[in-house]
């Protein structure tokens, strides 16, 4: 079977079976084990019944499993995925819209690409999942192009499932982002804007996902926690130094998010909308004109404040943190602008 | 391996085993069974059982009476089978429970990762760039010292980490002396940044190790971290005319009676320091000049030991001469006797010292 044809096939039997995985072991087991024989299973129009063959052989074919994989030669895959995409879009643009009045991101495009074994550029991106994205922002091409590469040895349900976090984590943290630059070790656009993302995701993936949306949800999280995790045995130096610039910007916007949760009473809004609000200005910001700067500017910012709360919980310094909380409510009472608190060393 | 280790009841043992070679450069059994967080006696056994994949690279000096430890290192060919399966079964043995890593290494670990990509971003000649990744360097090892602080699950780690942190904070220094233009601090920033390198080449990953000594070097000082060999007289001269700084020592045996080894005091030599040899030429156009190349490397250089590195600066130099004197078997060709010759010097001396690319 061709690469696209096996993209094609899973992406319907993952989006076919939600409901059943988890609930049967026997099931789960068997498609995972036939996901990764992509190469020598059957061409594409004989690919469902000789899956419904195999399951039948190991007694995994319940009735309504059948049923779902026999209408599931109907489910128009590009079309699913166009769905999540421009509801993604949706919830990015409103948001930043509503919190800014300004979307840099223009139309965003997207495409897809499937990927065999090796999965390259290599497996720490993508996770377990062996689902990942990639993001030029709007301000480079007017229109922000997004691009996901789907590991189609990987591709059940529950990578079918974390789609609408990538999406998110893609269009939040990149499409409308001021910065030229895309460095995946930029601890602001990949972490702190990550855990945006991640809020979002957790309120909104029923609008996106709307099949299955706790099940997008646990999993969209799953993919989400993992890529924080900077485990040195499964990963490459440049996955490594990814994700501990991801997990630096996510301590310092968590650190962040619980500052302001105890200033919303003074906007009557909530902590985390406060956040969300903060971190979409930021990524608005005017950008210095050298990537490195851009790149410099964000390290400073995201280490300070991680530095301040790490500080402050162990006892040694907590004035710094002091000083940030002040500035946060200065912010707050429109007394300081998103520039300033980016300026916070 | 898989089987093994799915059967073996101290699966997760091995598995810190196999996953904590990975990480380091060479180590003795003790070292391994550190950085492992198990008992030396587990290791011994593991890399016993998978010897196929672990080659010997020699003996620590004995620092008390008994056998002197002996030093392995992963294969390269075996590392992609050993990551492979070490991580497949970190998944399995994640979900029943049992941790890779304790979290407070992985957190010092991952502000250590960050620190070294920030110092390593940096390029002096971009004022405020250098400011900020400087200060981000910083704070990351602020953070780096907080989680230490506060975890005690990885202590065996502790070295290894706390080596990492100095090697990354003594680059900071040295960059931001090379930021501010001070040639003086840029030295003295130097000579300690080497120290530290000489002490952590053993122990911090050569993923870290490697471009943060290529960077300590690349800095503009003056600094010699190694000795030098001048095979004649007229090397000598040339050598201290361009190194003020170099004076004799006795720390290496000679080579020959009129080869004198030259260091530069204000670094601390270890003792296995090999020296680089250097013999200068004049007119090498000249068969004269050629023959009496050849003869030393003939009757001096080629009786050194095997590792030793040469070094031959000549006055003219055109690519033809070039691949003649490489093929007696020097290391380098240098051409000139100016300052450019000077910079081109230290940094070629310091990157065979320290054998890097």
């Amino acid at each position: 079977m061709q690469l696209g044809d096996a993209l094609e096939c899973h992406a319907r039997v993952a989006h076919a079976l939600i409901d059943h995985w988890g609930s049967d072991a026997e099931l789960q087991r068997l498609l995972d084990q036939q996901l990764g024989n992509w190469e020598s299973f059957a061409p594409l129009k004989q690919f469902i019944p000789s899956l419904i063959q195999l399951l039948q052989m190991n007694g995994a074919c319940a009735e309504p499993v059948r049923l779902k994989l026999e209408q599931s030669v109907s489910i128009d895959v590009a079309s699913l995925i166009g769905e999540m995409f421009q509801r993604s879009v949706d919830v990015a643009r409103d948001l930043y819209d509503f919190h800014a009045g300004s979307w840099l991101g223009g139309a965003p495009q997207l495409k897809y690409l499937p990927f065999g074994m090796p999965i390259h550029p290599e497996p720490g991106a993508f996770g377990s999942y062996g689902v990942s994205g990639e993001c030029t922002p709007g301000v480079k091409s007017g229109n922000a192009q997004v691009c996901l590469s789907l590991a189609v040895p990987r591709l059940g349900p529950p990578t079918w499932a974390a789609i609408p976090y990538v999406l998110l984590h893609e269009l939040l943290c990149h499409a409308s982002q001021r910065a030229e630059s895309n460095r995946e070790d930029d601890p602001f656009s990949e972490g702190w804007m990550d855990d945006v993302a991640k809020l979002v995701h957790a309120t909104k993936v029923g609008l996106i996902f709307p099949w299955a949306p706790a099940f997008a949800g646990s999993e969209g999280g799953m993919l989400c926690e993992q890529l924080r995790r900077p485990t040195q045995l499964t990963n490459t130096d440049r996955t490594r130094q990814a994700r501990s610039a991801r997990k630096a910007g996510v301590e310092a916007a968590e650190a962040t998010r619980e500052a302001l949760a105890g200033l919303a009473g003074l906007k009557g809004t909530t902590g985390d909308e406060l956040f969300i609000c903060l971190s979409i200005r930021l990524n608005l910001v005017a950008s210095p004109p050298t990537e490195v700067e851009e790149f410099a500017r964000h390290a400073r910012f995201v280490e300070a404040v991680r530095s301040a709360a790490i500080n402050e919980k162990s006892g040694s310094d907590r004035s710094t943190m002091v000083r940030y909380r002040g500035l946060l409510r200065s912010w707050v009472l429109d007394r300081a602008t998103p520039d300033d608190v980016l300026s916070f060393t | 391996v898989k089987k093994y280790i799915v059967q073996d009841a101290n699966g997760a043992e091995t598995l810190k085993v196999l996953g904590g070679s990975v990480g380091m450069a060479s180590f003795s059994l003790r070292e391994l069974a550190e950085r492992s967080g198990v008992s030396p006696r587990t290791v011994a056994t593991v890399v016993d059982r998978y010897s196929s994949c672990f080659e010997k690279t020699g003996s620590d000096a004995p620092v008390r009476a008994g056998r002197p430890a002996k030093r392995f290192r992963l294969k390269d060919s075996a590392i992609d089978e050993i990551v492979e399966t070490v991580s497949g079964l970190g998944e399995s043995l994640r979900s029943l429970g049992v941790a890779q890593l304790s979290s407070s290494t992985e957190d010092v670990e991952a502000a250590l990762t960050s620190a070294q990509s920030y110092v390593l971003a940096i390029d002096p000649e971009n004022n405020v760039a250098t400011r900020d990744l400087l200060a981000a360097t910083r704070s990351a090892l602020s953070v780096a010292q907080a989680a230490t602080a506060g975890g005690s699950a990885f202590s065996p780690e502790f070295g290894r980490i706390d080596k990492q942190a100095r090697l990354i904070s003594t680059v900071a220094n040295l960059v931001e002396a090379e930021w501010q233009r001070n040639t003086a601090a840029i030295d003295v920033r130097q000579t300690e940044a080497f120290a530290v390198i000489d002490d952590t080449r053993d122990e911090v990953v050569a993923s870290s190790w490697v471009p943060l000594t290529v960077r300590a070097i690349t800095a503009p000082g003056t600094v010699l971290a190694g000795t030098l060999t001048a095979l004649d007289d007229q090397s000598e001269v040339l050598l201290t005319g361009l190194f003020p700084e170099l004076i004799r020592t006795e720390m290496v045996p000679p080579l020959c009676r009129e080869c004198p080894s030259l260091a530069d005091p204000r670094v601390q030599h270890a003792e296995w320091n090999e020296p680089v040899l250097v013999v200068s030429v004049q007119n090498l156009s000249t068969d004269q000049a050629r023959d009496q190349l050849e003869r030393t490397f003939r009757e001096v250089v080629r009786g050194a030991s095997d590792r030793a590195k040469s070094v031959v600066i000549a006055d003219q130099l055109d690519s033809g001469l070039n691949r003649s004197v490489q093929s007696l078997g020097a290391s380098s060709v240098v051409s000139g006797d100016s300052m450019d010759t000077q910079r081109q010097l230290t940094s070629l001396f310091n990157r065979l010292h320290f054998g890097v690319g």
